[in-house]
């Protein structure tokens, strides 16, 4: 069996084009899903208010249907009903946020349910408004808890960038299949994404052990 | 809003939305079977004390968790095929990728669950004379298993989301068949949304029975008779 | 009639030398209390007499046998050397029967109707006949003791090994386990005892040894060791143990 990957790294330019491509969806999706997931998880957390249920629905809707078919949905029929252009990457950062965002919510509403009701007393005692207690006393506390889950959220984020070649956007694994197509090996091509995945995420994942350990002395 | 919404196109192709429905769950299925068969091998290869057993079983678990499952997917379907030499359909391809990838996530959760077997459960058993392998099966595992539900449904509803992906290879499941009716009726708008619909319905069904199903473990509490 | 013979058994944790070349014979017959501080190796010491620990040097001889390492052998030991734990360790997926036919099953692969004939002769001689279909977890601390030591005794052990089986139980609760013990003693059963019940050791024991930093640093009859001691840490020992007695 002879393996070629000469074809494939010479072909590197196409590989740095698909890593930047993965690199860009990676962060946008990671911030707006995240804060997005904040806001949501706060009003899952406040079971009283008028947004809890919006945000419970959406939160069992994005986490109860697949990413592949929320990101065909905005790239085909989102346009149907906007009027606007909806660009590969647009669908495929949608969907991926939005999902994100789903899981994440859940991860903050837990992590900030997780803090003892005292905390909540010492703040308003001080005269600390809902606002100020969460962002000062509360979220603070929270966020070292919820770092392992976050962690692993983004590491979930990262691989599902991928998702993004089924419309054709320009990101590692549909560098891939380009190279595989032109040069007729889609082994080394192939084999070589996933090394290249495998060596960007490995690296996350050691650290996702590595802060849940410490979270586990710290407790 | 001008635009006219019109569904008969998609109930007229409801029998293939069925279809496509029912190789959705096939897949799962498969790959639930073999994967949870798989990853109990590969949690008792991890937990063992021998380095050759351990060492390869930890490789297979790390690399599979730490790849993008598209990848993955991409690799068995056209990659495999020239090094092994074999036939390839969209359904095998789906089977194996998906089988050895939700293993991995499988034998972490077996693993988390013998281990959190306390110790002394394993004296006990090794005490009246039991070998490791009468102790994991008769004390260890019974127990462990219990604990491990929540887990594992999780992981199944999780497995059920990710076979979605063998769309992209052409096999005709739920979201193939949709792409396929929205292309041929120019309605992506109302087939997307049916899928959508659809896989929220099957999906959020098989959570709430999940969720059901804790609540019945948490209260039942101890006790499996002889 | 030595039953037990043990040569120069050493254990080391994390650098620590929790047992210094331990020396001792043990007859048939032999009831034998072990006291010590807590970290001079006395759980130790037992667990590596059924192997549930394994020696860093030194042999141990059952039955004039040198016991090696292969897994099957220590099974077999593991039958004939009973150990009772001071967390019980009881099954909680079973019934107080079931946890004491569970070896006579699986080990001895005897049929079920056979085991649970004998299991309840040893739920009956521990007391517990009535609590047969209890969960442990149903069972307060001197009843799962107990269970544990019927479980322990359906095995035909010929020897005993007893981990601080009363340390874990409220005072209240102590005496029936000791009871159960004592008759074990009576009838002649080989046992070592690791134990903080000084009066218990001072009645059943033929032999009492105590530990200190790994080696035997004394041993002798009850009346000796208890009454008598010759050496400076085990008085100081002693002392410290009936600071407040009435």
């Amino acid at each position: 069996m002879h393996w070629d990957f000469v074809s494939v790294l010479s072909n590197y330019d196409a590989l740095l084009a698909g890593l930047v491509g993965t690199l860009k969806i990676f962060a946008i999706c990671l911030v707006l899903g995240l804060s997005f997931g904040l806001a949501v998880g706060l009003c899952r957390y406040a079971r009283d208010g008028w947004l809890y249920w919006p945000a419970t629905a959406f939160v069992e809707f994005f986490r109860n249907t697949p990413v592949l078919v929320q990101i065909l949905w905005f790239f085909f029929a989102l346009p149907i009903l906007a009027p606007f252009e909806i660009s590969p990457l647009a669908a495929a950062a949608l969907g991926i946020s939005l999902n994100s965002a789903a899981f994440s919510a859940e991860i903050y509403r837990g992590g900030i349910q997780s803090i003892d009701r005292g905390q909540w007393d010492g703040a308003r005692a001080l005269g600390m408004r809902y606002g100020q207690a969460m962002r000062r006393i509360i979220l603070p506390q929270a966020i070292k808890r919820m770092l392992p889950a976050l962690t692993n959220r983004a590491i979930e984020i990262f691989k599902m960038s991928t998702l993004a070649s089924a419309v054709a956007y320009v990101e590692l694994l549909q560098q891939g299949k380009l190279i595989a197509s032109l040069n007729y090996n889609p082994i080394e091509a192939y084999t070589t994404v996933a090394v290249i995945f495998f060596m960007l995420l490995w690296p996350m994942v050691q650290l996702t052990y590595f802060m849940e350990r410490r979270l586990k002395r710290g407790e | 809003m001008s635009y006219q919404w019109d569904f008969t196109p998609v109930a007229a192709n409801a029998p293939l939305l069925a279809e496509g429905l029912a190789n959705t769950l096939k897949v799962t299925a498969v790959a639930l079977c073999f994967g949870l068969a798989l990853g109990l091998a590969l949690a008792l290869m991890r937990l063992s004390p021998r380095r050759w057993f351990a060492l390869p079983a930890g490789l297979v678990i790390e690399v599979f968790r730490t790849t993008p499952p598209l990848v993955q997917l991409f690799w068995f379907f056209f990659a495999l095929p020239l090094i092994v030499g074999i036939e390839m359909t969209p359904f095998l391809a789906a089977a194996v990728t998906f089988s050895i990838q939700s293993s991995a996530f499988f034998a972490e959760v077996f693993r988390g669950g013998i281990v959190s077997i306390d110790r002394g459960q394993w004296d006990g058993a090794l005490a009246i004379g039991m070998s490791r392998r009468q102790a994991l099966h008769r004390i260890v595992m019974p127990q462990a298993v219990k604990r491990m539900i929540p887990a594992f449904l999780e992981r199944s509803i999780e497995l059920m989301k990710t076979t979605t992906l063998v769309a992209t290879i052409a096999y005709a499941d739920l979201l193939y068949e949709a792409n396929d009716i929205a292309q041929k009726t120019f309605r992506p708008l109302e087939t997307f949304t049916v899928a959508a619909l659809i896989y929220f319905v099957v999906i959020f069904g098989f959570s709430l029975l999940a969720r059901l199903w804790e609540k019945r473990l948490a209260v039942s509490g101890e006790g499996t008779v002889h | 009639m030595t039953l037990l013979s043990v040569r120069g058994l050493t254990k080391r944790f994390a650098g620590n030398d929790v047992l210094r070349g331990i020396d001792l014979d043990v007859a048939r017959g032999e009831r034998i209390a072990i006291l010590g501080a807590s970290g001079s190796g006395k759980s130790t010491l037992l667990r590596c007499l059924n192997f549930m620990e394994m020696a860093d040097a030194g042999t141990v001889t059952l039955d004039g046998k040198l016991i090696g390492r292969r897994e099957q052998e220590l099974t077999l030991v593991r039958q004939r050397v009973g150990m009772v734990f001071q967390q019980f360790n009881l099954f909680p997926h079973m019934t107080a029967i079931g946890n004491v036919m569970e070896g006579l099953r699986t080990v001895r692969r005897q049929p079920k109707h056979e085991a649970q004939v004998r299991a309840e002769r040893e739920l009956a001689r521990v007391g517990l006949a009535e609590k047969a279909d209890a969960y442990p977890a149903h069972l307060s601390g001197g009843q799962k003791q107990r269970v544990a030591i019927a479980r322990a005794l359906a095995m035909d052990p010929e020897m005993l090994l007893f981990d601080e089986p009363t340390s874990a139980l409220d005072p209240e609760l102590v005496g029936e386990v000791l009871n159960v013990i004592r008759a074990l003693a009576e009838e002649g059963r080989t046992m070592l005892l690791v134990t903080h019940e000084l009066g218990f050791a001072y009645h059943v024991a033929t032999r009492v040894i105590f530990l200190a930093d790994g080696a035997i640093h004394e041993q002798g009859t009850p009346q000796e060791l208890l009454k008598t001691p010759r050496k400076e840490r085990t008085r100081s020992f002693l002392e410290s143990h009936k600071q407040f007695s009435i």
